[in-house]
């Protein structure tokens, strides 16, 4: 063990504790399968909905809600990962704007879809759908992409 | 306001790669730790229990399926260490560009 410590140490001590956050933060993320598989059982529910069958459509839109809520408080903390990221990290609007993001989008497929029904159009719950698939799987990254950088600020070195 | 307080346990650079990858998380599993560091089990292992018996951070055991998982977190007080470490190695570095001993501008501990 050192007696003393320079600037030199301090600096590569300082660079190693910030690489270590960035490591967990990069490791915890949530990974694009996450976006893709949303995106993918929103399409079915679209699908399942134009069927017009209502039994079939409740009991899709109940597990549907459920598998996407329990997949969500999983992957979001970075549980997946074998480690949970901090919530000092995370900050308080992490979570907050995925979860508002995803619920945005969803929101703007139903009016798409409700508006493509009050036009007549054929297949509108898929059409609306898809718009909220393929928005969740461009979008999710590049909101990944937003936070990164925000979760680093929270660290315990914000970057220079 | 985190008090600098240079840590000499914390200061070696395996453990202080551990600990700041736990500061960072909530929890995290040893393979996860292992892996990411790439350490051997026995490696990290050992630092681990120095961490443990400084009181630094917790292990816990459990049952996943038939598997047994073991996961570790900082605790309070090895946070507060942490928070110290890092803030003297901050006051270091706006000290005058000559080298210095930390000892002249932040407390040590343990």
């Amino acid at each position: 063990m050192t007696e003393s410590l320079n600037r030199d140490d301090a600096a590569r001590s300082i660079e190693h504790v910030r690489r270590r956050e960035q490591q967990v933060i990069t490791a915890t993320a949530i990974p694009l399968w996450y976006w893709w598989v949303v995106g993918a059982g929103t399409l079915v529910l679209g699908v399942v909905a134009d069927g017009r069958r209502p039994a079939v459509i409740a009991v899709t839109a109940v597990l549907f809600g459920a598998a996407t809520a329990a997949l969500t408080l999983w992957v979001i903390p970075g549980a997946g990962s074998g480690a949970r990221v901090s919530r000092d990290l995370l900050g308080g609007g992490g979570p907050a704007s995925i979860v508002g993001s995803v619920g945005f989008v969803v929101l703007s497929g139903l009016a798409v879809a409700f508006w493509l029904r009050a036009r007549g159009a054929s297949g509108p719950a898929t059409v609306g759908t898809a718009v909220t698939a393929a928005a969740l799987v461009v979008g999710g990254p590049m909101l990944m992409a937003v936070l990164r950088p925000q979760m680093l600020c929270h660290g315990a070195i914000p970057p220079r | 306001m985190t008090e600098p307080r240079f840590n000499e346990l914390i200061h070696s650079p395996t453990r202080l790669s551990i600990v700041a990858m736990l500061a960072a998380a909530q929890w995290a599993d040893f393979a996860f730790v292992r892996d990411e560091l790439g350490l051997s089990e026995s490696a990290l292992s050992k630092q681990l229990s120095t961490l443990e018996a400084a009181g630094y951070l917790q292990t816990r055991k459990r049952q996943v399926g038939k598997y047994p998982r073991t996961s570790t977190r900082l605790t309070r007080a090895g946070r507060r260490a942490f928070a110290e470490h890092v803030a003297a190695l901050q006051q270091l570095l706006r000290l005058p560009a000559e080298p210095e001993n930390v000892s002249g501008s932040a407390s040590r501990s343990p």
